[in-house]
């Protein structure tokens, strides 16, 4: 007789884990409580993540003019049906009844974060952040706390809640704010915790500042966020354990004030992250490496690697202008990143100087990589708890 | 072909194994054959197979499709051990893939089987301590799920539907993407 009564737990799940697809591990869940159980199985689930990875649905696009949540851009290999990523869930109007703006700001696993915003007066308090996970249809509105009555310019990236995993009742936020309050323009940061004891806003403080001149990002590099902050400082997150680092970078005995700097973030070819320094209106970029030592943040201190010369690298490239250049705004959506490579904007051109060949070249790319969506992890397989199946949370 | 190994199939050929099927037949294997299992291994180790090794959770027809698992993989583990002492990518790559191609299609045909026969392999290859077998086996099972409905499961393994319709409509309406 032909039945998987005869097959042990132990070996009954050797053969689950090998399955190809979440979507094949919910349908093989639902045949039967045996099955259903096994699956949900804590120990379980971590095997088979260990084994399958990550599953990028599709990507997320801002829609064309903004009064719409963004739109799903299926991946071809993921065979689910792009519709159940719809954002049409979301609520159209806040409170107030007037329609309102939506701007991606981040995605992370499976989950989606948006800034929901007053189309008609931008006064106080007239927008909040929505975090949502499309496939269950369900969201959640953080408002934003800020002493900054009049908000001009909201950044915010999803971290993950505690225990390094990430969910929709499971989550940080960082938000860095521009506006105007008491009457002086600054940027105020903060961390948004969804955990039930530590709910709400947290204000970051750095060196007992909240109130900035300067909060302006850097880019992505190694699962950190970076950004450069007020007298050459540099704040960096982690976007697993949401620990915050700031530490200074210097050339010598001078440090770099953020009214003649700019700065970006990249990594290296050695994978280790890589900042570029350079001065307004100069003609050199400074590159630092951090340097593994104790008793630093983070075991690590940054380190000048090298300078570049600007206009010697750029002589190949006729329409360079040596005097009005900037690093690419890594806020943009869908920047495409390099490793060892640095892009500078000059006049209407984009530029890519490679820090280890030290030449430039025009960059050419254009796409618009969107913000990629992960399947939810783990699956949601609450169905059955109620009906009083034990979901063993054996481990082994 | 298989030249790495044979010299030592040879040596290894002095020692014979007797295996003991549920059924009382007897199956006479080399120990390199034999060893491809570790409980079998173990057994040798400690010094208790003389008269035979009984194997009563084994019928002689599930265990002479193992031993013939066995005796073709004994062969390419014994080319392994001929380039190198440790398993290593190296060693792994100086195997005549011609060899490892027959070996797959081995496995392939190995595998063309009845679900029935199917699982007393794996649990026969999970009371041996067979890795490979195990694996190839596992794996197979689980392809055969591949794209498939619960229902479509649940008549290919005869597994019971518990589930209340309440229930699955529960399951449905949570992970609906899934069913589609």
């Amino acid at each position: 007789m032909c039945t998987h009564a005869i097959i042990p737990d132990d070996i009954l799940e050797l053969i689950l884990v090998r399955l190809d697809s979440t979507a094949c591990l919910i349908r093989a869940s639902s045949t039967c409580k045996r099955w259903r159980r096994l699956i949900a199985g804590v120990g379980f689930l971590r095997r088979f993540r260990s084994i399958h990875g990550p599953l990028i649905t599709g990507t997320y696009h801002d829609s064309a003019d903004f009064t719409r949540p963004a739109g799903f851009v299926p991946s071809p290999s993921s065979g689910i049906d792009g519709r159940y990523f719809s954002l049409d869930f979301l609520p159209s109007r806040r409170n107030s009844g007037s329609s309102v703006i939506w701007t991606l700001k981040d995605t992370r696993a499976g989950l989606v974060l948006l800034e929901r915003q007053d189309s008609l007066a931008a006064g106080p308090y007239k927008q909040d952040l929505v975090i949502c996970e499309p496939l269950s249809r369900r969201y959640e509105v953080i408002p934003l706390l800020f002493g900054i009555t009049w908000n001009y310019y909201t950044e915010a990236f999803l971290l993950d809640g505690g225990g390094g995993s990430i969910g929709l009742s499971n989550f940080r936020v960082i938000c860095i704010c521009a506006g105007f309050a008491a009457n002086s323009e600054h940027y105020e940061a903060g961390v948004f915790t969804s955990d039930s004891s530590s709910y709400g806003w947290r204000p970051i403080r750095i060196h007992g500042q909240s109130c900035f001149r300067c909060f302006h990002l850097m880019g992505h590099s190694n699962g950190k966020i970076y950004w450069w902050v007020d007298g050459g400082k540099a704040v960096a997150v982690d976007r697993a354990t949401a620990d915050l680092a700031a530490f200074v970078l210097r050339d010598g005995v001078e440090g770099f004030d953020d009214d003649h700097y700019q700065a970006t973030v990249t990594t290296g070819r050695d994978g280790e992250a890589r900042i570029a320094v350079g001065r307004r209106y100069g003609d050199y970029v400074k590159v630092f490496a951090a340097r593994h030592v104790l008793a630093v943040a983070w075991g690590r201190e940054w380190v000048l690697e090298k300078t570049i010369r600007l206009p010697a690298v750029a002589m190949p490239c006729p329409q360079w202008q040596d005097s009005c250049w900037r690093f690419r705004d890594p806020a943009s959506a869908g920047t495409f990143e390099r490793k060892g490579t640095v892009f500078i904007e000059s006049e209407k051109l984009l530029l890519a100087l490679d820090l280890d060949s030290e030449t430039i070249e025009i960059e050419t790319t254009t796409v618009n990589l969107g913000y990629p969506l992960e399947l939810p992890w783990p699956p949601l397989l609450r169905a059955c708890r109620q009906a009083g199946i034990d979901l063993g949370h054996h481990d082994r | 072909m298989a030249s790495a190994g044979s010299g030592d199939e040879k040596a290894a050929a002095a020692a014979m194994i007797t295996l003991i099927s549920s059924d009382n037949e007897k199956f006479e294997v080399t120990e390199a054959t034999a060893t491809l299992s570790q409980t079998i291994r173990h057994m040798i180790e400690d010094g208790c197979t003389d008269g035979g090794v009984p194997l009563p959770n084994v019928t002689s027809k599930i265990l002479a499709r193992v031993i013939e698992y066995c005796k073709k993989h004994a062969t390419a583990a014994a080319g392994e051990e001929g380039s190198s002492s440790s398993f290593s990518d190296a060693a792994f790559l100086e195997v005549d893939r011609a060899f490892l191609e027959e070996l797959e299609e081995f496995d392939d045909a190995f595998l063309e089987v009845d679900r029935a026969t199917l699982f007393d392999l794996i649990l026969a290859a999970n009371y041996l301590d067979i890795k490979g077998l195990l694996n190839l086996t596992c794996q197979k099972v689980a392809d055969s799920v591949k794209g498939k409905t619960p229902e479509q499961i649940r008549e290919m393994y005869n597994i019971v539907n518990d589930l209340t319709p309440e229930e699955e409509a529960e399951i449905r309406r949570e992970t609906q993407w899934a069913f589609e």
